[in-house]
């Protein structure tokens, strides 16, 4: 049985972080696309499917602390080989560490799409992706601090971009949204199980948790960053829902993204074009973040130094970013992440909640032998 | 004869071979070596020291003349007769020398064991000046000196608190130099005292220079082009930098303190915020951020917009844009790049020449030559206006070092927006910020107070609040006190 990890208290991360970098994680390209999607499904019923998921997204959080507190300083790897031996853990871990990577990927791709629908029709994807991954490792190489570190600081730069919305929201027509209880409960379901993608990247919870102070706090702090996000989702799809009439929403593929096409300045006359340039900024915590913990998988997994690790990620997303290269493959890639995210990151936590209570009760057991 | 003088027993000796020793060993037959023998009762002494090291006024008055009148000739005589003090007997040559060279006086009575050197150095220095560098509208405008001594005294008169806690080191193994590290022992943190003493003591160079120079010895970072440790000239702010919890260091023969640890933000802030009100203070202070960030984005900004982005730019504003860029044959980048250079290249002549000149200087250069490179059609009058603004805002900059930092940034991040637009500047913005999360200074972080995150200061960081709200110390020094003073209850 593998040991605690022994992380010195000085290296371990303020609890308060992770109300800003589990949201940093989950805000990325998702959110983008997320209302044309969710309309695509539900229809007017979209804020309800969007409720549904973040009841659901609620009770998954609970879910894993429960199962990370039943250890005292465990991460996903330590937790599975706790439960399932040493080898069946390993390889339920590497499925993990593949997930991990795609998501990796699929938001790196994304962030291409963006530029090069929006920006630069012409670039090249590897410079784009050579830009964003250079940055990733210069980051990831320092460490969880700095993954965390850049991960606040891109945040206070990209926060005040949710004040773009107050002039699309004055734009809102409430026919819109009428009539809201149209969609059927089949319908409802299929728009929350689209919302996956969007809200994914709670995961990071799985691998940080050993890195952190007070963890008696997590639980609550979780809990709260999640509530920031689903305001923010429910923000955001209700202005771009309220803003664009239901056929001019099925064909734009970004909606958010169109909505800031109205905004100018007196210095900006289109600000979308800056604001897509900013959204590096936005995606750049998921990347660092990912890549920091599909490295530190990786090396819980075969052992060995992270940084070479964190180096071949990298090298392999390069790589792998020239495949996918056209807007259909994307597209069906990040749908594919999204479904394998209910999988691994919606249904995993509630299935291991059983094996967790199983242990501590052993647990519980051997302690009233033990005294 | 080389090895008789490194021997511990080398006295007694007759006084010529003395003084021939240290001429032609020790002095390499320096001109300067000035000697003298007296008699008194049929016994002779020598007086030996380097004319241009020692006070000669004091030591004819207060050696020479006391040894000729004294009643006998002994070191006990001799040492109540004059009347300085830090006499010391030494036995060897070399120490002789040694001391000779820090502007003692030896004197040597033949036949005795040990030679007496007394101290008497000639220390020229200039008077305590106002502040060159780091000019001050209000508030005292002192400066340090080229002396240590002079520069303690300054930080004794403004601590005078039992607690401030002075270590000396002597660093440089060619040119030995003193360096001292002061404290306050009731405030400072230790982790930060012990950290510093480690990489002075670790530290083996030939030659200390000058105080900046040592401070990029000991820096958490060389490769980067921020400054990690505060280098100041200012007392006043060294003092300050102290009764906040930093460690201050003092290197002899050096105008300038160094303080650490420091945060990025610290290189934005001086002690004047704090001696006017504070609402001038945080505006000030917010003024020179915002003033940073415009100048490492104005121009790129212009360039990026310009090659590769039109549509940003309102219709209003492009036809005058349009109009001054009608006659310009270059690429924007390459417009930008001459322009930045040439402003670089004035600032820098400036700086050279003398002052009557450097004005001259900057007449020519900003008003005949802007104007005339306009006219040339080499670059449009917005791009002007733009550069200008950009060099306007990085001298707001209090430190000089960071100021110039500022000003080098601007190049790669020219060349970037250049080559890909808004996407090379927001990946220039994102390195730059990944970039100060890394640093640290003295092994604190450096981003402070924004990662690791601490709102509690705030208060005397990005602002300047009210004493009333702001009683404590920075909380990212981790002090050992962090409560200044009571809040009175109102």
């Amino acid at each position: 049985m593998p040991e605690n990890l022994n992380i010195p208290d000085h290296r371990k991360l303020k609890a308060v972080y992770l109300i800003i970098v589990l949201h940093t994680m989950q805000i990325g390209v998702g959110i983008a696309g997320y209302p044309r999607i969710v309309f695509m499904e539900a229809g007017r019923g979209s804020l309800i499917s969007l409720i549904i998921a973040a009841i659901a997204l609620h009770i998954i959080i609970a879910c894993i602390v429960y199962v990370l507190r039943s250890f005292e300083n465990q991460d996903l790897h330590g937790v599975l080989t706790q439960f399932f031996g040493k080898w069946f853990g390993k390889i339920i871990t590497f499925f993990f560490i593949i997930y991990f990577f795609m998501l990796f990927l699929s938001v790196q791709v994304n962030y291409i799409e963006f530029v090069r629908v929006f920006i630069f029709p012409d670039m090249s994807s590897w410079l784009i992706s050579l830009f964003l991954l250079s940055l990733v490792l210069y980051a990831a190489l320092g460490g969880v601090r700095v993954a965390v570190g850049a991960s606040i600081v891109f945040f206070f730069g990209a926060i005040w971009m949710v004040g773009l919305q107050i002039e699309p929201m004055t734009y809102i027509k409430f026919d819109n949204y009428l009539p809201m209880f149209e969609a059927s409960p089949g319908e409802l379901l299929s728009g929350a199980l689209k919302t996956s993608y969007t809200i994914l990247g709670f995961e990071l919870l799985w691998v940080l948790y050993p890195y952190l102070n007070e963890k008696n706090k997590v639980h609550r702090y979780s809990q709260l960053s999640m509530s920031i996000t689903v305001s923010m989702i429910i923000f955001l799809t209700f202005v771009s829902i309220g803003f664009f009439s239901d056929e001019q929403l099925k064909e734009l593929t970004w909606p958010v993204l169109s909505t800031i096409k109205i905004i100018s300045f007196p210095m900006f006359e289109r600000f979308d074009i800056v604001t897509v340039a900013l959204w590096m900024i936005i995606v750049l915590p998921n990347l660092i973040l990912l890549c920091w913990m599909t490295g530190m998988s990786v090396k819980r997994v075969f052992g060995g130094k992270e940084t070479y690790y964190i180096f071949i990620i990298c090298l392999v997303a390069f790589i792998c970013q020239s495949f996918l290269d056209n807007r259909y493959l994307v597209g069906s890639f990040t749908n594919l992440v999204g479904q394998t995210g209910i999988l691994s990151g919606f249904l995993f936590p509630v299935l291991m909640v059983p094996f967790a209570m199983y242990h501590r009760r052993k647990g519980a057991k051997n302690h009233g032998k033990q005294s | 004869m080389k090895r008789r003088s490194r021997q511990s027993n080398y006295f007694p000796c007759k006084v010529e071979t003395l003084q021939q020793d240290l001429f032609s060993d020790f002095f390499n037959s320096s001109p300067d070596l000035a000697s003298k023998k007296v008699s008194v009762e049929g016994k002779t002494a020598i007086i030996i020291y380097m004319d241009y090291l020692v006070k000669e006024e004091e030591v004819f008055s207060h050696v020479t003349t006391k040894i000729q009148e004294a009643k006998q000739l002994d070191y006990q005589t001799i040492e109540s007769d004059i009347p300085i003090t830090d006499i010391m007997e030494l036995k060897t040559l070399d120490e002789i020398g040694g001391a000779l060279l820090e502007g003692y006086v030896c004197v040597y009575i033949e036949k005795e064991k040990s030679s007496l050197v007394i101290p008497v150095p000639r220390i020229d220095q200039r008077k305590p000046g106002k502040a060159e560098t780091e000019t001050l509208i209000f508030g005292p405008r002192i400066s340090f000196s080229e002396s240590i001594d002079m520069n303690m005294n300054f930080i004794h008169k403004r601590l005078d608190t039992k607690t401030l806690t002075v270590e000396k080191f002597i660093i440089g193994d060619m040119i030995p130099t003193e360096v001292r590290l002061l404290y306050l022992s009731d405030i400072a943190n230790d982790e930060a005292v012990q950290e510093m003493r480690d990489r002075l003591n670790s530290l083996k160079i030939d030659d200390v220079l000058e105080s900046s120079a040592l401070t990029q010895y000991i820096e958490d970072n060389s490769y980067s082009i921020f400054p990690q440790f505060l280098v100041t000239e200012l007392p006043d702010r060294f003092c300050y930098s102290l009764k906040e919890g930093r460690v201050g260091l003092l290197v002899d023969k050096s105008p300038s303190g160094v303080i650490a640890p420091v945060s990025f933000l610290s290189f934005f802030q001086t002690t004047e915020d704090i001696y006017t009100r504070w609402n001038m203070g945080s505006f000030i202070r917010l003024m020179r951020i915002v003033a940073m960030f415009l100048s490492i984005t104005l121009t790129p900004l212009y360039v990026a917009a310009l090659t590769y982005h039109y549509e940003i730019i309102p219709d209003a504003l492009l036809v005058s844009l349009g109009h001054s860029r009608s006659r310009v044959p270059f690429p924007p980048l390459l417009e930008a790049l001459i322009l930045e250079f040439l402003i670089e290249l004035i600032r820098e002549a400036g700086a050279r020449l003398p002052t009557k000149v450097g004005q001259t200087m900057g007449i020519v250069g900003g008003i005949v030559i802007g104007q005339a490179i306009v006219q040339a059609g080499f670059t449009s009058n917005i791009l002007i206006i733009i550069v200008a603004l950009s060099a306007l805002a990085s001298f707001t900059t209090p430190s000089y070092l960071m100021g110039s930092a500022i000003r080098i940034i601007r190049f790669p991040l020219i060349l970037l927006a250049g080559f890909w637009g808004f996407i090379g500047l927001i990946f220039s913005f994102a390195f730059i910020a990944i970039h100060l999360v890394k640093q640290r200074s003295l092994s604190f972080p450096y981003f402070v107070p924004i990662y690791p995150f601490q709102p509690r200061d705030f208060d005397n960081s990005f602002l300047r609040l009210p004493f009333l709200w702001s009683n404590k110390r920075a909380y990212s020094n981790r002090p050992k006190k962090i409560r200044r003073f009571q809040k009175p209850n109102r």
